[in-house]
């Protein structure tokens, strides 16, 4: 370990680390423009100029390519720096009056205005460029050109570069933003739309999914990643610290022995597509509520400030259209989607919020808050006029000088009314998950017309499933709010846990029991059991060898329904406690 | 010519130096021909045709014809010496080849008309080291430039070539030539000063099995020559160095770094490797010592910041000669991340007399901290430009005026600038000052490589500012902001300033610019590269002040402030200035006072130059 002092703060600090490392570890900030931790340092801008005031040569040395030595003494921010970096900063100024960075850094030194020959190139000859693709990527794809204040940025004899792997490195590391890589690159550099934000933003190959996400961990998309499409690239690779990227590791199926499931799929938006009316993907100010609650989250694409698709401005009238496919026998879903008033009465608030000055209409055919509290929060609304309610359905929404007009009706006061909006919201129905049919099947639990599973019995037993140890959480079983679905989601682990918690598990004895002796092994019975109770079993003699093959009933699975019975042909399956002798005993016994 | 054994003991080169010692004392007369690159510019090889055709057809084969390297007095050339008397004659061509044999080979006189005229005292010389030029000179790096053929070995060594080498690999440790180097006080001449001995001994105290040495023959600087010289016509004492170096501090390869602008350099070093690997001198275990060694030409492409250490190290590797952030530093980190030693051309010439006389001896010449002699190239407003080579401690004075003898068309002097283009303009006030690292940094110059430009009361300082901003502004690598903005920046400035349109402040703007460059930069090309303006600042502030204040250039020179006008008095109505007058603003009778019509005249500065009466003034 070395020490030395900096800003009068004793520090240890690795050797062969830089200055501007060790400053950085502790606390203290130096400005950098030509720096990046991934690229090797070139000392080039100069910005991050410190002063060395003993222990060494006396003078101005660049943090970020100046080892750190024993007994350095540094002061970071002396008359001396400053009056280094203000000049510094005028000069770039002067070369690129366009650049924010360098105004904002400017302004914050107080580099006043030289008088100067003045330039309008944003690049600021940095190099971060010219060194990531050739340190990092590997490539040198882009270099410098000439010398001194004629040096340039440019392809290799300012020509389409052919190693180019349009990883778009350069233009993501460029400070001054002054690299566009469609001006050179050959390959069509995709945008990756971000599913998590409704595709209204981009996201890198390497991305973690959403906020929060568990665990909170970046991965790589396969599909878009430079490395798995050129084999090149590896810049990941290369500038992660804890060496943490791993190319071949690939999705895995995991196969897990469970003694219970809980099903908790969640839903998705019907697509309000097929209204052509609404004109939802031909407007880009039409949305759906959730591409508007992702708009209005702080960790949305605009950071939470709600603007306009269309005009990057904050929309000043909004209209909400409820029930988009719901409670709609023609056309729609017949169910009502019970969650979208209360959503729309919240959006209402958080657009009054964003938008002071802005004015909202919900158009809804019933107010529907059921529920503690609901219909208080919705009354609020409507008394603070956070938003105008207008009982009815909308006919049409079409563009008119940059607007948008909705024409619907009311319904109360018995007329039409059109509304210039800036942004309408629909509040399309909600539909069970993509694939839950499947899923169902699998799982040999049932699911009504729209695809929302079915529970055991709607009063008795509505977390459960016809399947044991298959139970329902949320909205796969029926639209349902965070509420309702926590409930139901505790209730499902209530049960698991219970159905867990023994030693044994206690079955109503009602199962069906195979005569070994007798089975034939022709398994009718597997396909006519619909709780998947039924498969193969060995029989094996003394030394372990197979010498037959069985059908085998799981008791914990067996409902007791005698499906199998009444097919099995060799009559070599019977109910427990139903067994023709049984049965015939006790008609005797009534029959006397 | 060639000599195919190698030479395996000292004893094998004493004995090869017998023999070509013999061989040339053998011959009765030998005339030594300058084949310099200046000399050659002024067809000195096809003196030395002529000179062979005609001694062969006189049956004169006692007598050698030697075309050697630079004998230094490039103003005179083609230069031609006589040995053993010493005969020196300036301005040779081939119609007085006759001449001279029929008078100084056949006969014993001399050819009148040729030997040199001392444009002051009027004097002729007859012999070389009598030459006002060559009188004050100490010649120990040039000790055998001009007395040997560069592309023969046997020359070099019947002149003591290799003895040193011998000397260091047979009978001293390499820790014993650092010690001698250090204790000679060698300090690098490439411009930094920095001691070679402690130099080399870093380098030797590194770790690792594989170091490089270099030899630094990019030499840039605008007017500076005496590397391409040495390079030129002694290149086995850069060889020989170079190796001696190699065995201190534990290299086995080497590259020479010439720029490809020094096409002769190149070729006679060429020759000198092949020839020195022939005999052995390069190559597995040298003098039987177990020591290999091998070296490599690179031919540099043209950009002066290559000689900067580092960037130089990045051109050898292939990559943009562009310099890095020190430390580390070369000796510890240098060509492919190896330890690595840089030493200038110069230098390395200066190693192998120091094994070979001794530490001592070497110290016993110079000032306290500046030891030896040094080579500058004097060029400019003097009467006697060339390569001049004096002890270090010797006066501006002394190498201006006596050597240099004076300024031409006795005009005042007025600067003389050291350093090249990151150098700095040393006033008339300061001509006694001894040139030695020190003091010349005191000033505000620096000793550079050795360029002396010497500039006369036509020059303005303020253009001379300019010139070599711009010489900076072009050769910048452009990689640190200091150096590609603020030069540019200073330009601009300086630009305005001579055009007329200089503004209140911009001198303070100049300083603080200057002031940022020179302590911001990444390497010693920014970091010196504003001493041209603070030094003309520095000492000629009224003349930056002339062209703020008052919009006139006092020297005459930038167009754009001057009116030129005739002093009727001094005009003796020659007609030179008519004649040479591009727009025909000059009009005037023969033998009467010319005059000038300002609204046709373009400043150009021809009648000024031209007039042989000084008759033209500037306002």
């Amino acid at each position: 370990m070395i020490n030395l002092t900096i800003d009068n703060q004793q520090i240890e600090a690795e050797e062969g680390k830089t200055l501007l490392a060790a400053a950085t570890l502790a606390g203290i900030d130096i400005p950098t423009l030509c720096y990046h931790p991934a690229v090797p340092s070139a000392g080039a801008c100069r910005i991050c100029v410190v002063e060395i005031t003993g222990g060494g040569q006396p003078g101005l040395v660049p943090a970020c390519a100046y080892p750190v030595q024993e007994g350095l003494e540094i002061q970071t921010e002396s008359e001396r720096v400053v009056a280094s970096r203000r000049m510094t900063l005028a000069l770039m100024l002067a070369r690129s009056p366009g650049a924010t960075i360098i105004q904002e850094m400017a302004q914050e030194y107080g580099a006043e205005p030289v008088p100067m020959d003045k330039g309008d190139d944003d690049c600021i000859m940095c190099g971060l460029c010219v060194r990531v693709c050739q340190d990092v990527i590997g490539q040198s794809a882009v270099c410098f050109e000439g010398r001194g204040h004629e040096r340039k940025i440019t392809t290799p004899y300012d020509k389409q570069s052919e190693v180019c792997l349009g990883c778009g490195a350069c233009a993501f590391i460029c400070p001054t933003g002054a690299i566009d890589p469609a001006d050179y690159c050959p390959h069509p550099l995709e945008t990756i739309p971000n599913d998590f934000n409704c595709g209204l933003d981009t996201r890198t190959p390497i991305h973690i999914p959403f906020p929060q996400a568990v665990p909170n961990k970046p991965l790589i998309d396969r599909e878009n990643c430079i490395h798995f499409i050129t084999g090149g690239c590896e810049a990941c690779k290369q500038i992660c610290p804890a060496d943490a990227i791993d190319f071949d590791m690939t999705d895995e199926y995991v196969t897990e022995k469970v003694g219970a499931i809980v099903v908790a799929t969640g839903y998705e938006l019907f697509n309000p597509d097929v209204y052509a009316e609404y004109g939802y993907g031909r407007y880009p100010d039409v949305v759906t509520s959730i591409e508007f609650e992702r708009m209005v989250s702080a960790s949305g694409p605009t950071t939470g400030e709600l603007v306009r698709p269309s005009t990057g401005k904050p929309p000043k009238t909004v209209v909400f259209l409820q029930c988009i496919g719901s409670r709609r026998e023609q056309g729609g879903l017949p169910y009502c989607s019970k969650i979208c008033c209360m959503y729309t009465a919240k959006h209402a608030i958080l657009y009054k919020h964003k938008v002071h000055d802005g004015q909202a209409f919900v158009f809804y055919m019933d107010v529907r808050s059921g529920g503690k509290n609901y219909e208080q929060f919705v009354r609020r609304v409507i008394k603070e006029q956070m938003a105008t309610y207008l009982r009815g359905r909308v006919a049409k929404i079409f563009p008119s000088d940059g607007k948008l007009i909705v024409r619907g009706a009311d319904t109360l006061s018995g007329t039409q009314v059109e509304i210039a909006a800036e942004m309408v919201v629909l509040a399309p129905a909600m539909v069970p998950a993509a694939g839950i049919r499947n899923l169902a099947q699998t799982l040999r639990i049932g699911y009504d017309e729209h695809g929302f599973l079915l529970e055991a019995h709607p009063k008795l037993r509505p977390v459960e499933t016809n399947t044991a140890g298959v139970f329902l959480a949320g909205a796969c079983h029926s639209p349902k709010d965070i509420p309702d679905s926590v409930a139901q989601a505790s209730a499902a682990a209530s049960k698991v846990l219970g159905l867990i918690s023994h030693q044994t598990l206690t079955r109503e004895p009602t199962i069906g029991i195979v005569d070994e002796e007798t089975c034939n092994a022709c398994f009718e019975c597997e396909g006519a059991c619909a709780y998947g109770a039924i498969g193969p079993k060995e029989l094996k003699d003394r030394k372990g060898e197979v010498t037959a093959v069985v059908a085998y009933i799981n008791e914990g699975l067996c409902q007791g329904c005698g499906a199998c019975a009444v097919t099995c042909r060799s009559k070599s399956i019977e109910v427990q406690g139903y067994r023709d002798d049984q049965l015939f005993a006790a008609i005797n016994a009534t029959g006397r | 010519m060639a000599v195919a054994t190698q030479l395996r003991t000292p004893e094998d080169l004493a004995n090869l130096r017998e023999q070509a010692a013999t061989r040339r004392e053998s011959k009765r007369m030998a005339i030594a021909i300058c084949c310099g690159t200046g000399c050659r510019a002024q067809g000195s090889m096809d003196l030395v045709e002529e000179f062979r055709s005609r001694l062969e057809a006189e049956g004169l084969s006692d007598v050698e014809v030697r075309a050697t390297g630079c004998h230094g007095f490039c103003e005179r050339g083609p230069l031609v010496v006589i040995y053993p008397k010493e005969i020196f004659y300036c301005g040779v061509q081939d119609t007085d080849v006759a001449d001279i044999v029929d008078k100084s080979i056949k006969g014993d006189e001399l050819v009148e008309s040729l030997l040199f005229r001392d444009p002051v005292s009027k004097n002729r010389f007859h012999l070389e080291h009598e030459v006002p030029f060559y009188a004050k000179q100490q010649r120990i790096v040039f000790r055998n430039n001009g007395k040997i053929d560069p592309v023969v070995i046997s020359d070099y060594i019947a002149v003591d070539g290799y003895v040193a080498l011998a000397k260091a690999l047979t009978q001293m440790t390499p820790e014993a030539v650092i010690d001698e180097v250090e204790k000679s006080g060698l300090r690098g001449r490439g411009g930094g000063g920095f001691p070679t001995g402690r130099k080399w001994r870093i380098c030797h105290g590194q770790p690792g099995d594989q170091k490089y040495i270099i030899c630094n023959g990019d030499e840039g600087d605008p007017g500076a020559f005496m590397d391409r010289s040495i390079m030129e016509g002694d290149p086995h004492s850069v060889l020989e160095g170079m190796t001696i170096g190699a065995y201190a501090i534990g290299a086995s390869r080497a590259y020479m770094y010439v720029r490809a602008e020094y096409p002769l350099a190149v070729a006679n070093l060429e020759i000198a490797l092949e020839q020195s690997r022939a005999l052995g001198l390069l190559g597995e275990d040298i003098f039987g010592s177990g020591f290999s060694f091998d070296v490599e030409i690179v031919r540099g492409a043209g950009a002066f910041v290559c000689g900067e250490e580092t960037g130089l190290i990045s051109s050898i590797q292939g990559d943009i000669g562009s310099p890095r952030q020190r430390p580390p530093y070369p000796a510890e980190s240098g060509l492919w991340d190896k330890p690595t030693n840089i030493n200038n051309v110069e230098t390395w010439a200066n190693i192998p007399v120091i094994i070979d006389r001794g530490a001592d001896w070497f110290a016993s010449v110079g000032t306290e901290k500046s030891k030896g002699t040094k080579v500058f190239s004097l060029v400019g407003k003097v009467q006697n430009t060339g390569l001049v080579e004096v002890p270090m401690g010797t006066t501006l004075r002394e190498i201006v005026y006596d050597i240099g003898g004076g300024i031409l068309k006795k005009r005042k002097f007025k600067a003389v600038q050291t350093g090249g283009p990151s150098g700095g303009c040393i006033p008339e006030a300061m001509l006694d000052l001894p040139v030695d690292f020190e003091k010349l940094r005191d000033v505000g110059a620096m000793m550079g490589s050795g360029g002396l430009i010497v500039m006369d009361e036509r020059t303005c300082m303020v253009d001379v500012a300019k010139y070599f901003l711009a010489f900076l502004v072009d050769e910048s690598c452009g990689k640190c902001t200091p150096c590609r903005e603020g030069l540019f920046q200073m330009h601009a400035i300086l630009s305005r300033i001579t055009e007329g349109r200089g503004r209140e402040g911009d001198i303070e703007l100049l300083q603080r610019l200057a002031a940022y460059v020179g302590e911001s930069s990444l390497c010693q090309l920014g970091g010196t590269a504003p001493n041209p303006v603070l030094s003309t600042i520095r000492y000629f502030r009224d003349e930056y002040e002339a062209h703020i204040d008052h919009k006139r250039c006092p020297a005459g020179v930038c167009t754009s402030l001057v009116n030129f006008g005739i002093d009727s008095e001094a005009c003796k109505g020659c007609g030179l200035c008519l004649k040479d007058c591009p727009t025909e603003a000059i009009s005037g009778e023969k033998k009467a006072p010319h005059r000038i019509d300002e609204t046709v005249c373009v400043q150009c500065g021809v009648c000024y130059e031209a007039c042989p009466f000084d008759a033209i003034t500037v306002e």
